[in-house]
């Protein structure tokens, strides 16, 4: 299925291990594995193969992988139904707790509505059925100016006209952009 | 009270253009009835038995007179005339169209109001002691903090998808008039021995099937570190809440599950991550905040004040008022009013457009242009001076708003039950006017004193039922409406679950058995006591025997 990622359709490259294991895939083969894959074989992935892939389901503790994240690509989560916010949580820790600079994409039931806090949560890229529903999606990203709480900031897309001074995404009586978060959202 | 800046303004603009949106791929299709429904639910909007029905918020139950002129427009406009004020406080349309919708936002809009939040599973409108700012008891004005809250809950990207409803209630003073023990987050403003104020926090209370007492996980919260408490809690809950069963989704299953000990340390641990966070509040944020609440220019008024106490003296009906529906006020010469919706008969909590127009005209004609709704279902005008009561009293009393039953039999707290709603088992709103029929004599709720009584029409508890000094709760049996009757609720700082008397009765024996209580309880009282007093003196046992002698 296509991806979303800054404003653009991309193509999935993540390969799921599976069951015949690692012998069956080569080095440059971007792999993706399970929580329990990895904990089970992390230095055997990172041995043989460059670019690596974890996906959490929603009741995996993000915690599990905080002291791997600098041998992870990227990290994907998984929602079983659109209203199972649990990795929203889940991006949150993994972005703005433990500065995680790889993807991190929202599978399974996601709705165009989420995609704003999916983003202001830490996720970069979307999952999508069908790719005509970019300029939908898009839409939903440039939906609100800003918000009242402090989160993590919005990355401007392709055809955006915000403002270029990284004071998108935040408004309202109260809040503000905690450079630090900004920091960890840019790389 | 807090007024729009900019911001919110634009805001409100896109949330309203994003629902219009949302209503428009509905009706094209393009979202299933599923997925719109999660999207509908956030902005207050429900698919009940007869038609839709849209709760609109009010935020900690204050409104300016101008908004309440609008609901009272809106439901002529777009209902039948007719509105119903909630025990969340929010105002209910019950005869709502899908493609109005929109358009009543735009109109809420205009006044600074939407129906952000008041349903699904995200922090729900927050509610706060109705008497905040005004009362003589209060440590510190609550509607700051609620306000605050109010703003960091709305939309947050992170909790908009919670395991369950979530429920937010503050009270800043020591008498507890929110119910802070029966949300899922309670607040009570205190002052530690520095001379600080902070805040006690309450976690896990709730109603419902599983009705729990909230218990406290911090004693003395410091102001500042308000927000990144609750964002604490609030990580804690999403990340390990319940979602396999509804009915264990809320967070007092999850603290009753890992222990109140073991939660608290949890949230202290999360916490200690984020309290320094961009989630602290600065002192100036909180004073630009506090500047809206700045109490309004009170005239300096001697007590007494010759004009009223002499018009007690000479109008008994209007005395007896006074007795039932004033508070004191912190400004001398002040006093803070209670308008009863709850008329021998009518429906409580209900007002018609008209009585929504009267209300703003007096709001702002006697009490600086400012209304607040109770959670009791009621009205109240915050800021009237002594000598304006008399009048404003004769005036309410053209609009039948006059009766003096605050905190009496009669001024019972009632969901909408089968009548309007979907999760119904039983109707509540015609209980509830038997039994204010019933008891409508004014002497003789005198002569009961004070008394909470309380109606669900079915276990969701949304008329508080458990915590009533007399809660009733409709039950199906066999298809027939039955009604359980409990005692010994509180809904206040003692808050307690009340206790289960024995089998239900059907609804034209209720009034009966009301009644059989009340004897009971007027038999064995001793001098000065109220009804809660005797029941938790005496236990149940005296009114079970008596409720359950002929049976």
């Amino acid at each position: 299925m296509p991806i979303i990622k800054n404003g653009r359709i991309e193509e999935n490259v993540w390969v799921p291990l599976g069951e015949e294991g690692d012998g069956a895939l080569d080095r440059a083969t971007p792999v993706l594995v399970s929580l329990g894959e990895w904990k089970a074989g992390k230095q055997t992935l990172m041995a043989n193969f460059e670019r690596r892939a974890i996906r959490l389901e929603n009741a995996d503790a993000a915690e599990e992988i905080r002291e791997d994240l600098d041998a992870i690509d990227a990290v994907i989560l998984f929602f079983p139904k659109f209203n199972d916010g649990r990795a929203f949580s889940q991006a949150r820790l993994l972005r703005d707790r433990y500065g995680f600079k790889g993807e991190i994409r929202a599978t399974g039931h996601v709705i165009q509505d989420q995609y704003l806090f999916l983003q202001r949560c830490g996720v970069d890229a979307v999952e999508v059925p069908d790719e005509n529903l970019l300029d939908a999606w898009n839409r939903a990203h440039k939906r609100f100016k800003g918000y009242y709480q402090p989160a993590l900031a919005v990355p401007a897309g392709p055809s955006e006209d915000r403002p270029s001074d990284g004071s998108v995404g935040h408004g309202g009586a109260y809040s503000r952009v905690e450079p630090a978060v900004l920091a960890s959202w840019a790389y | 009270m807090y007024q729009y800046n900019e911001f919110d303004h634009a805001f409100l603009k896109d949330r309203t253009a994003e629902f219009r949106d949302q209503v428009a791929r509905r009706l094209a299709g393009e979202l299933t009835e599923d997925e719109f429904k999660p999207l509908r639910l956030m902005n207050g909007l429900y698919l009940q038995l007869h038609a839709y029905m849209l709760r609109v918020a009010i935020p900690y139950g204050t409104l300016s007179a101008k908004q309440m002129r609008q609901l009272g427009m809106i439901a002529k406009r777009w209902d039948r005339d007719w509105g119903h004020f909630t025990t969340r406080q929010n105002i209910q349309y019950n005869w709502i169209k899908l493609d109005d919708v929109p358009d009543i936002l735009d109109a809420l809009a205009e006044v600074e109001m939407h129906a952000i939040q008041t349903s699904g599973n995200c922090i729900r409108n927050v509610t706060a002691d109705q008497f905040a700012g005004v009362a003589a008891d209060e440590i510190e004005d609550s509607r700051v903090w609620a306000e605050i809250i109010r703003q960091w809950s709305t939309l947050h990207p992170e909790f908009t998808f919670l395991p369950r409803k979530f429920k937010i209630a503050i009270t800043g003073s020591e008498h507890d008039r929110a119910a802070v023990k029966l949300h899922d987050i309670g607040l009570r403003m205190r002052r530690n021995e520095a001379g600080e104020t902070g805040f006690e926090v309450i976690v896990g209370g709730g109603q419902g099937r599983t009705p729990i007492v909230g218990e406290t996980i911090r004693d003395f919260l410091p102001k500042q570190h308000l927000l990144s408490y609750l964002e604490a809690i609030l990580r804690t809950y999403n990340l390990l809440g319940r979602r396999d069963n509804l009915y264990k989704a809320r967070i007092k299953i999850l603290v009753a599950a890992v222990g109140i000990e073991k939660f608290a340390e949890m949230v202290e641990e999360e916490w200690l991550e984020i309290k320094d966070s961009a989630l602290a509040l600065e002192p100036e944020q909180i004073r630009a905040i506090e500047e809206h609440f700045a109490p309004p220019q009170y005239e300096t008024i001697a007590e007494p004040v010759a004009g009223f106490d002499a018009a007690r003296f000479t109008d008994p009906a209007f005395a007896a008022w006074t007795r039932t529906n004033l508070f004191p006020h912190k400004q001398p010469g002040y006093a803070v009013v209670t308008v009863s919706l709850k008329p021998a008969g009518g429906v409580p909590g209900d007002a018609t457009s008209a009585q929504m127009e009267a209300l703003a005209d007096l709001a702002e004609k006697y009490s600086l242009g400012e209304l607040r709704i109770a959670h009791e279902q009621n009205v109240v005008l915050p800021d009237v001076r002594k000598q304006d009561l008399h009048r404003l009293w004769q005036e309410l009393g053209e609009q039948g708003l006059a009766d003096a039953n605050i905190g009496l039999i009669t001024d019972i707290i009632s969901c909408p039950g089968l009548d309007y709603c979907n999760l119904a088992n039983a109707r509540a709103i015609p209980i509830a006017q038997r039994i204010s029929r019933h008891f409508a004599d004014p002497a003789l709720q005198s002569e009961i004193g004070p008394i909470t009584l309380n109606i669900s029409g079915c276990i969701n508890a949304c008329g508080h039922h458990h915590v009533g000094n007399i809660g009733i709760l409709g039950v199906d049996k066999k298809g027939v409406e039955h009604y359980q009757i409990t005692i010994g609720g509180i809904a206040d700082e003692n808050a307690a679950v009340g206790r289960i008397l024995g089998p239900s009765f059907p609804a034209e024996e209720v009034v009966d058995a009301i009644d059989t209580l009340i004897a009971t309880f007027r038999k064995i009282r001793e001098e000065g006591e109220t009804f809660i007093d005797t029941v938790q003196r005496v236990g149940i046992q005296p009114f079970k025997e008596t409720l359950y002698a002929n049976h």
